[in-house]
């Protein structure tokens, strides 16, 4: 028999077997204790667990996060909110029947003077606990009389809720922009990606391009429910909401009050001139980096009435009229009139077909120049005999740009290209929804149009009105260049793409990105993300070598005695370098001519560029250049002084 | 007597010697029934993770069936790696860990957690079984309780810090079992237990009572909400009533499919981990339930069969260290479920969802049964003592 090797091993304790025993004793009576508790729980009481468990159905209702404010360059508020008495409906608790509802609707529509379809639309969505709004600032009579009546109106509830508040009302509203519910529609909008229907989110405006910021997280409240969706009371654990974070933007308050002021002031000056003056827009912005100062447009809504809970049809078509939804300094485009010059100028010296002392535009009596057996005449027939570009600027001189334009036109699309590189025909970038790019007119331009049309208009059986004559557009003339280097015929710029073109002449050779959005900031007030700011483009240095001389000439423009708006600026304090103008518009009727002013006012710590103008405003040194004046005044902090020009030039 | 030192090789039953099944099948078939229930379970209540749940447990029974072939009696040689090796991957947890419910109790590997606190459990159990094993029988038991103890007190005082309260708690348990298995006296068990409770005592009341803070408020208030279940849902506890309630209305026969979905949403997004048995209580019900914990009680019999037939201290240790391992997490686990338990987050072996803690079960299983072969290798020829 073969002896088993004795191993070098510690023995076995002697109690190792009892104490193996005493571990299966444990875990014998562990095992008895664990079934008999689930003997209990799933036996014995199992059934009123059950209907314990039917009751544990819980539902969030979500509770919207206030809005972050938007702020001013020194942090002063522009929007806010504020506390307002709400009415709002909870769907689960509504009536059952449908006669039921409409008979509350009409009860609760005249109570809150709000029509019954429109409750029945509002709430016609609502699926959840979450009470929809019906109205804000319930009159305290209302609130009382459905306090005392609350058993009449099951399903409604009055609350106090945070709102979207416009303080100063009407002051750059379009761009702003304002609130209201996310529809259906706009849920497939990237900019909601993950809001529910039903949010307050932004709608246009500043509101629409920074809402992810602005619309902070809603919270949720869990309430219990039982299994017939009634809640049983008992409230679990939710999230409280968290408010929007506050965006910092480049606009200065007392500059966009003045600028609404400006606006106004210019529309009453060329209503005393007799023209209709029925809308204007205004920016200012600061040439070395595009950051926007100031921005507006008249006629303007009231973002607070736009962005309450409900509003009228009438109360919608009051604050629409004029198209005040319309941000005319970005969304709009006129024709720029003289106030196109400089950048014809910088086109013709750029490429060489003039030299700042290259004498034009020599006429005779009559202020007319034949151009291809068509007259091309001076604004009121003036003879201002040959001048060069200083003098051609200061004067407006119009025979100097119509020789330009026929010089140009020679050589293609010279005037063309360099107002595509300052940044006309396209969007400038800037961070506002809906802007639009303009049109520089060419021959390669208007053929694309042309194009376009017969594509649209005169296939698939379609028979526009210009199918057979190739297009809407008649064929490019030199005349139409002619044109052009005045700023007439079928140029179109919105003020925002004039104020980025002067820039490039102010900060001396780049055209930059405007923007309104800086920062983003807490609502505690901590910086939480700078928001980048826009890449600058420089042109050619040969080109921006040109820019002096042309400076040259706006300087005379704006503060020269022959100037063409030296009445208004001869007497301000500061260099100003400035150039009116008066476009006539497709009407033709002198009446419908479109006032600007477009100015730079250097500064080493805050320069500016401004651009205004006037819908039907009349000439430019009559109605746009005195607000534009009101605005660098108040800018630099000078006395404010409404100086009115006297100017007829275009 | 002369004792014949033989050369190192012949001492252990060679391998080759071993039948190719050599484990005990009815701890296979209890571990790959409840991994089948872990599956089922999840289904119902988080569809999502059953995919990776099988993969881990498929890699589990893996390592189970290859540990099964390693000869244990090799891992006693290299404890003083394994001890490094279990305290630095805490530490690495707890230096670089990633934050999960801002607690940092695992580390990012390529997209699997690893969570250092689990191996640690069966790093631990062979470690101080071979550090009882490998003392010298002249040194007094008073000695070798206050190393196995300080040696435990170590790692479980990192993994608690981390904080993972639960595995720390289950290393005090290793160490009390293998103390207990190793023959301590009863009344230096006694002593330990007693400083034990006087532990928990001051963690729980003293402490705080003096403005001095042992453990996070919420620790303290899931270690003592079970004694005193409140209506206030905000409180830690509120898991723990909704999760009697699920396990209470399954019933007899459980609530099937889809009723789950009533209590998941408060017992929240630990169903699949912590709260499983809750899941396997609704949708199963009691016969569900005793299903499940008889094949928990298989495994653990089995495992003390495998402490009594272990043919030397190393492996009576070793199997003792992870009976109480299993006990300790079945039995916390479960009754924090049905609330005779406080909560300290202790993951129920097999069932509950991540691959940390089913891989160190499968190791530990594995270790067992490479015991068991060796055991039954030996006694072949002259015992049927673990014969089926």
């Amino acid at each position: 028999m073969i002896e088993r090797p004795v191993e070098r091993r510690a023995p076995l304790p002697p109690v190792l077997g009892r104490r193996v025993e005493l571990l299966g004793l444990l875990a014998f009576v562990l095992f008895a204790v664990v079934a008999f508790r689930l003997w209990y729980l799933q036996i014995l009481t199992g059934h009123r667990n059950v209907s314990l468990a039917n009751a544990n159905v819980a539902r969030d209702i979500a509770i919207p996060a206030p809005r972050g404010e938007i702020v001013d360059r020194q942090g002063r508020v522009i929007a806010n909110v504020r506390s307002a008495a709400i009415a709002a409906i909870v769907c689960k608790e509504l009536p059952a029947t449908a006669a039921a509802r409409a008979s509350l609707y009409s009860r609760v529509g005249q109570v809150l003077k709000i029509p019954e379809s429109q409750i029945a639309k509002t709430v016609g969505r609502c699926d959840s606990f979450a009470p929809v709004t019906l109205e804000a600032d319930i009159p305290s009579a209302a609130l009382v009389f459905l306090a005392e009546h609350k058993a009449a109106f099951p399903g409604l509830i009055e609350e106090q809720s945070d709102i979207r508040n416009y303080p100063d009302g009407t002051l750059a509203a379009q761009v702003l922009g304002y609130v209201g519910d996310l529809s259906r529609s706009e849920e497939a909008d990237q900019n909601f990606a993950g809001v529910p229907a039903g949010d307050v989110v932004g709608q246009s405006g500043l509101e629409y391009t920074y809402d992810r910021y602005l619309r902070g997280r809603d919270g949720v409240e869990r309430i219990q429910v039982d299994a017939a969706g009634v809640p049983t009371g008992r409230d679990l654990r939710g999230t409280l909401p968290t408010t929007g974070d506050s965006l910092v933007t480049s606009l200065d308050l007392p500059l966009e009050q003045e600028g609404l002021r400006a606006m106004q002031t210019a529309m009453h000056l060329a209503h005393l001139n007799g023209y209709p003056a029925s809308a204007a827009a205004f920016t200012a912005i600061d040439p070395r980096n595009g950051q926007v100062l100031a921005m507006g447009s008249l006629p303007a809504y009231d973002p607070n009435v736009l962005s309450r809970p409900y509003i009228s049809q009438s109360q919608y078509a009051q604050q629409g009229a004029g198209d005040a939804f319309i941000n005319r300094a970005i969304s709009s485009v006129f024709p720029t009139g003289s106030t196109f010059k400089p950048i014809a100028s910088l086109a013709a010296l750029s490429s060489g077909l003039i030299t700042p002392s290259s004498l034009l535009g020599a006429t005779g009596a009559g202020g007319c120049l034949n151009i291809s057996h068509q007259a091309f005449c001076n604004s009121g027939h003036v003879d201002y005999g040959a001048s060069d570009l200083a003098h051609a600027l200061e004067v407006s001189e119009d025979t100097y740009f119509y020789e330009v334009g026929a010089l140009a036109n020679s050589r293609g699309p010279l005037i063309q290209d360099i107002a595509h590189q300052l940044g006309l025909g396209a969007p400038t970038g800037i961070d506002l929804p809906n802007e639009v790019s303009g049109y520089v007119p060419s021959a390669a331009a208007d053929a694309r149009l042309d194009r376009e049309y017969m594509k649209a208009e005169c296939t698939h059986g379609k028979h526009g009105a210009f199918c057979t004559s190739g297009g809407p557009i008649p064929p490019w003339t030199i005349g139409q260049n002619v044109q052009l280097a005045t700023g007439q015929g079928q140029l179109q710029a919105s003020p925002i793409q004039m104020a980025v073109a002067y820039s490039v002449l102010a900060n001396g050779g780049y055209v930059v990105t405007p923007h309104i959005g800086l920062a983003v900031d807490s609502p505690t007030g901590k910086l939480v993300e700078t928001l980048p700011a826009p890449k600058r483009r420089a042109i050619p240095r040969t080109e921006a070598a040109n820019i002096p001389a042309i400076l040259a000439g706006l300087h005379l423009a704006a503060q020269a005695p022959s100037g063409t708006s030296y009445d208004v600026f001869g007497s301000f304090p500061r260099t100003v370098y400035g150039k009116t103008g008066t476009a006539q518009t497709v009407t033709g009727n002198p009446h419908d001519n479109q006032s600007w002013y477009v100015c730079y006012a250097p500064d080493p710590k805050r320069p500016i560029v401004v651009a205004v103008t006037v819908e039907r405003g009349g000439f430019g040194d009559q109605a746009a250049a005195p607000a534009a004046r009101m605005i660098l005044a108040k800018w630099f902090g000078l006395p404010e002084r409404v100086v009115r020009g006297t100017g007829t030039t275009f | 007597m002369a004792v014949r030192v033989l050369p190192r090789n012949e001492r252990t039953v060679s391998l080759r010697a071993l039948p190719l099944i050599s484990f005990d099948p009815l701890i296979a078939l209890a571990a790959g029934g409840l991994g089948a229930c872990s599956l089922v379970v999840l289904h119902g209540a988080a569809p999502a993770y059953v995919s990776r749940q099988a993969i881990y447990l498929a890699v589990g029974f893996v390592v189970m069936l290859s540990a099964s072939r390693l000869d244990y009696w090799r891992l006693r040689s290299i404890k003083w790696l394994l001890y490094p090796l279990m305290i630095g991957s805490i530490l690495l947890v707890i230096g670089a860990g990633s934050a999960v419910n801002g607690a940092s109790r695992a580390l990012s590997i390529g997209g699997v957690s690893f969570q250092a606190s689990e191996l640690g459990k069966v790093l631990l159990i062979v470690f101080l079984a071979a550090l009882v094993a490998d003392s010298p029988r002249k040194a007094s038991a008073t000695e070798l309780t206050l190393k196995v103890v300080a040696f435990a007190l170590i790692p479980a005082a990192l993994v608690i810090a981390e904080p993972d309260l639960g595995s720390g708690l289950v290393y005090f348990a290793i160490a009390f079992a293998v103390l207990f298995v190793a023959g301590i006296p009863a009344r230096q068990l006694t002593v330990l237990a007693l400083i034990a409770v006087g532990a928990f005592v001051f963690a729980l009341v003293i402490a705080p009572a003096i403005g001095l803070h042992v453990l996070k408020h919420y620790q303290e208030q899931r270690l003592t909400g079970f004694l005193s279940p409140s209506q206030n849902p905000n409180s830690y506890d509120h898991q723990q009533v909704e999760s009697v309630i699920g396990v209470g209305a399954g019933e007899g026969t459980g609530r099937g499919a889809g009723a789950t979905q009533t209590t998941l949403g408060l017992v929240g997004t630990e169903a699949p981990t912590d709260f499983i048995f809750t899941v396997v209580g609704e949708r199963l019900g009691f016969a569900g339930a005793a299903f499940v914990l008889s094949l928990y009680a298989l495994i653990i019999w089995r495992t003390l069969r495998i402490i009594g037939a272990a043919r030397n201290l190393f492996a009576a240790l070793i199997a003792g260290g992870a009976v109480a391992m299993l006990m300790f997490q079945v039995f916390v686990n479960v009754g924090m479920t049905i609330g005779i338990m406080p909560i300290t987050g202790v993951t129920l072996p097999l069932l509950s969802y991540g691959g940390s803690s089913v891989l160190t079960t499968f190791l530990t299983l594995g270790l067992l049964q490479s015991i068991y072969g060796q055991a039954r290798a030996a006694s072949a020829p002259r015992s049927r003592a673990l014969r089926v």
